[in-house]
């Protein structure tokens, strides 16, 4: 089988369990967190998640001693152990961006990092979100990151789209221009 | 000068204030995974199959794959330098090359960069690499000639502007000769050739350029070329790459000769790209759509109704076949896409029949229609001459036990056979041709012997072009052979052979 088919499934079923559940957001942020850490420690995780000299009972019962100190919702680890048990584990990144993409259609709600040169005021973040949320006819949930480098104007990544009017981004691509001409 | 942050603050309002017109949208996404020439990358969730992506380091990458939560993505250059989680914009733009009369006598490559040196190219035309083929309501019958120069293929299989002739053998045994003497043909002529090369090494290509360059070909003719060395994306591209700047010419009312050589190795591109990309491997590995993808391509030569301006393009395309075997599976799809086949081999090369055409199994499905009066006036009982010539040539070592009607046909055979032979690099103009054959045909030769039929022909033709300059001027206008030029002939070759022999 494709192995691009399987994550989307993976996905699919764990958005209709968190939905039933109604911990939508909850199961993201614990997906985030998780993935993060999984980025963070691929090499060391992933080879003990599917190390074959260590057992499968052995694995889960590590595994629910990890997130037993980490109060999250019941359906994602029983859902991590599904992985483990499938031998699923290096599909989590993928799984996690299409279990991102699915919740985005079910909520009408994107997550958009703004790319800033300094901290905007208040009004200005709404003004912009705002512009955002008007082009892309959905709710938009902002995470601003500072970034110096732009000089100024902006880059919002929105779902696959970005906007981007920053002049460090014109600069470079001045610069091209001229490289090539 | 320091910005002042309300200043910056200002600029930033105002953009936001006039979002829509100021700002940049593009797709975004990030790989995933690379290697092999190929990257995976999520977020593109807008692109179209067949876009340009541009990668961080300014890496070019065509879409190949549109899958529900990846791309697949192939690189059109080496892309060292990208890694896992590096971001990839879409252009908006599908493939396109440039195009147009800038790119005469010139060598690039499937994206229109120049390979040559002489600088780079400005044209402001662009065309997209996949186009639909014109329907049929804008096409017209083949029905002008294109003259190859070669005796072998313009008597027995003539070729058509418009028409899809393959030329298919295996290796070394002059597909490539056949098709460069095809462009040196076109000399003074109104066609513009394109010659694709795809996965050839790059001293071949440099032989072809400076023998056309010679030959003062290269003011006419466009190399397209994708080495060996280069990735298998650009030996994919480069054929689409070649006929969309063909079909510039073709619809400025132009006529265009394009040879690809070979669609062989652009099958084995497109079968690596498919099976790096995961794709279903069907019979001898290659992807359920090899056969669409020799379809396409040559579907967009045609010869265009007088209302679409009566541009055309010729197509010859090559394939090279292993031990002679064409009835194996690139080779079986090609022939059944074109209009008739020059078929090649080795045994005839070898034993000193160049061009090495097999007349028996080469046909021209446009035949007669694409020839000349003239040439169908000499060349009419050819094939049967040589079939026939074929069939008793076995019998040849019992020559003194065969009865002479039998030893009449051998011997003209023979000779037949070897005035359709021609040294490389010296196409024939039509009247040439027919002046030529029309000796042997009509038995003015008979009397001499087989070693002498090449001098014969060479000297034939000089006493022609200096003592009778002009009845060949007269056939190559009226490209007929009316009586008064048939009785003319007669006595010009008649005393022409009594001198030679004397």
């Amino acid at each position: 089988m494709n192995s691009g088919n399987i994550a989307p499934r993976y996905a699919k079923a764990l958005l209709h369990l968190a939905y039933k559940k109604e911990c939508l957001d909850e199961v993201q942020s614990e997906l985030d967190m998780f993935v993060a850490l999984y980025e963070k420690e691929e090499n060391t995780f992933l080879k003990w998640a599917q190390n074959p000299k260590v057992s499968l009972t052995k694995k889960q019962t590590e595994l629910k001693k990890i997130m037993s100190s980490y109060k999250g919702q019941p359906i994602f680890l029983q859902f991590l152990l599904v992985l483990l048990c499938r031998n699923r584990m290096s599909l989590l990144p993928r799984i996690a961006y299409m279990y991102d993409k699915y919740r985005q259609e079910i909520t009408g709600k994107i997550k958009a990092i703004a790319e800033l040169p300094f901290a905007l005021d208040t009004d200005t973040k709404e003004t912009l979100r705002m512009q955002i949320a008007k082009h892309m006819n959905k709710e938009i949930d902002f995470v601003e990151e500072i970034k110096p480098e732009l000089i100024t104007g902006f880059r919002v990544h929105a779902g696959s789209l970005l906007f981007d009017t920053s002049l460090r981004t014109q600069l470079n691509r001045l610069s091209k221009t001229l490289l090539e001409g | 000068m320091k910005l002042k942050a309300s200043e910056i603050s200002k600029i930033i309002e105002e953009q936001i204030e006039n979002f829509d017109s100021q700002i940049t949208v593009q797709e975004e996404g990030t790989i995933l995974s690379i290697g092999d020439g190929i990257v995976r990358a999520y977020g593109l969730d807008g692109i179209m199959a067949g876009e340009l992506v541009r990668f961080e380091d300014g890496t070019s990458g065509m879409a190949l794959n549109l899958e529900e939560d990846n791309v697949g993505i192939v690189l059109l250059d080496k892309g060292e330098n990208l890694r896992e989680g590096d971001s990839v914009t879409c252009t908006g733009k599908i493939l396109e090359v440039p195009a147009g009369q800038e790119l005469l006598g010139r060598v690039v490559n499937p994206l229109g960069k120049e390979l040559d040196g002489k600088g780079a190219i400005e044209t402001g035309t662009y065309r997209r690499l996949e186009m639909i083929a014109p329907g049929i309501v804008h096409r017209e019958t083949v029905s002008e000639p294109l003259l190859t120069g070669l005796k072998a293929i313009d008597s027995m299989v003539p070729i058509g502007r418009g028409q899809r002739e393959l030329i298919i053998g295996d290796r070394q045994t002059g597909k490539t000769a056949v098709a460069l003497d095809a462009i040196i043909a076109q000399k003074d002529t109104d066609t513009i050739c394109i010659y694709v090369a795809i996965g050839q090494k790059n001293s071949t290509i440099a032989q072809v350029t400076q023998k056309l360059a010679e030959e003062g070909a290269m003011d006419y003719t466009l190399l397209v070329v994708a080495s060996a060395s280069d990735t298998a994306s650009l030996q994919y591209i480069a054929p689409f790459a070649g006929v969309a700047m063909a079909e510039q010419f073709l619809y400025e009312g132009k006529s265009v000769l394009i040879i690809y050589d070979d669609l062989s190795k652009q099958a084995v591109a497109y079968r690596e790209l498919s099976l790096l990309l995961r794709r279903p491997p069907g019979r001898e590995a290659y992807p359920g759509d090899i056969f669409y993808l020799h379809s396409r391509l040559l579907e967009r030569a045609c010869k265009l109704s007088k209302q679409q301006g009566s541009g055309s393009i010729t197509a010859l395309p090559i394939i090279e076949t292993q031990a002679g075997d064409i009835s194996a599976y690139i080779p079986t799809n090609v022939i059944s896409i074109t209009d008739g086949q020059i078929f090649l081999e080795t045994e005839l090369f070898n034993s000193g029949v160049r061009p090495a055409i097999n007349v028996g199994t080469s046909v021209s499905r446009v035949g007669g229609a694409a020839q000349d009066k003239a040439m169908k006036q000499v060349a009419g009982t050819l094939r049967l001459d040589l079939a026939q010539y074929r069939e008793k040539v076995a019998f040849m070592q019992f020559g003194s036990d065969l009865d002479e009607v039998t030893q009449k046909q051998l011997s003209r055979g023979s000779k037949l056979v070897e005035i359709l032979k021609q040294k490389q690099y010296a196409p024939m103009k039509m009247e040439e041709q027919v002046i030529a054959l029309f000796a042997i045909t009509k038995g003015f030769a008979d009397d001499l012997a087989l070693d002498r039929i090449g001098q014969y022909e060479q000297e034939l033709l000089a006493h022609m072009k200096s003592q009778e300059s002009a009845l060949l001027q007269q056939i190559a206008e009226e490209r007929a052979l009316s009586d008064s030029i048939i009785a003319n002939l007669d006595k010009v070759i008649t005393s022409f052979t009594t001198q030679f022999n004397s």
